[in-house]
């Protein structure tokens, strides 16, 4: 299973392909003007029936054939983190000719435009 | 650290998050850790994930940008937003830079903050999150 962000617009052009995305586990981020505003993801278990506005909190179903395939859930309701941020693995400021503070990261970075 | 339902993740933080011997590595990482814990929605471009790997590349060897690329990508949640496909949002950020007493490059940052509805950063550069704050965006407690 692995999720993949997608727009409204393509939500919209490419819904066989979400479908078949959905029919092998796929979840999706759903896109609208640069921000996440919902969760697609397959039904597994007995689908609730009430079908109100997002921005309410509540659920869609995405029907296809008469048949519901999807959930379709607000950002908010997604389920609890148990990941552990990790990060690490690199020594910048053990080899840096001077202090890594912000300002001289500044620095270095608009090196990329002389 | 307050509530917040979405940040904006700076380029030196990414930076701080990947050096294990910076001396913010520890508070970056513990920061991040509660912000996921809350289920806050974490957000980046490609231009700050460019300016992380340019910084790593002049810092360390190809291998490292790998590596970081690799980190970054495994933090938990981590959204792009990206602007759009015309030049109407090129026009935005110019004037905003207009307006501002950031760079270019940081206009653009704060241009996608403020069209993504992203009211909240996390940066340690100071003067940025100054001017960010003119804008309607506060940078996140790290304490």
């Amino acid at each position: 299973m692995s999720v993949h962000s997608i727009s409204t617009k393509e939500l919209r052009e490419q819904l066989p392909k979400v479908r078949a995305g959905l029919a092998r586990g796929n979840q999706y981020l759903l896109i609208y003007r640069s921000k996440a505003i919902a969760r697609l993801e397959p039904i597994k278990s007995k689908p609730s029936s009430d079908v109100p506005g997002l921005a309410r909190g509540n659920q869609y179903l995405l029907i296809y054939r008469s048949k519901a395939i999807a959930r379709l859930e607000p950002i908010k309701s997604k389920p609890s983190s148990d990941v552990l941020v990790r990060g690490g693995g690199l020594k910048l400021q053990a080899n840096a000719p001077q202090p890594l503070t912000p300002q001289y990261l500044k620095q270095l970075a608009t090196r990329r435009y002389e | 650290m307050n509530s917040q339902a979405s940040v904006f993740i700076d380029a030196n933080t990414f930076i701080y998050f990947l050096d294990e011997t910076a001396q913010q590595h520890g508070s970056t990482i513990t920061a991040l850790q509660k912000l996921v814990d809350k289920q806050t929605e974490l957000y980046t471009s490609h231009h700050v994930i460019e300016e992380v790997l340019f910084i790593v590349a002049k810092l360390a060897t190809a291998q490292a940008v790998t590596i970081a690329i690799e980190r970054i990508a495994e933090l938990p949640g981590l959204l792009l937003v990206e602007p759009d496909t015309d030049l109407t949002f090129a026009r935005r950020y110019v004037k905003l830079w207009q307006k501002s007493k950031v760079g270019i490059n940081d206009a653009l940052l704060l241009q996608l903050m403020i069209d993504a509805n992203i009211k909240h950063l996390f940066s340690y550069d100071e003067a940025f999150a100054k001017q960010a704050i003119k804008f309607g965006i506060i940078s996140i407690d790290v304490q």
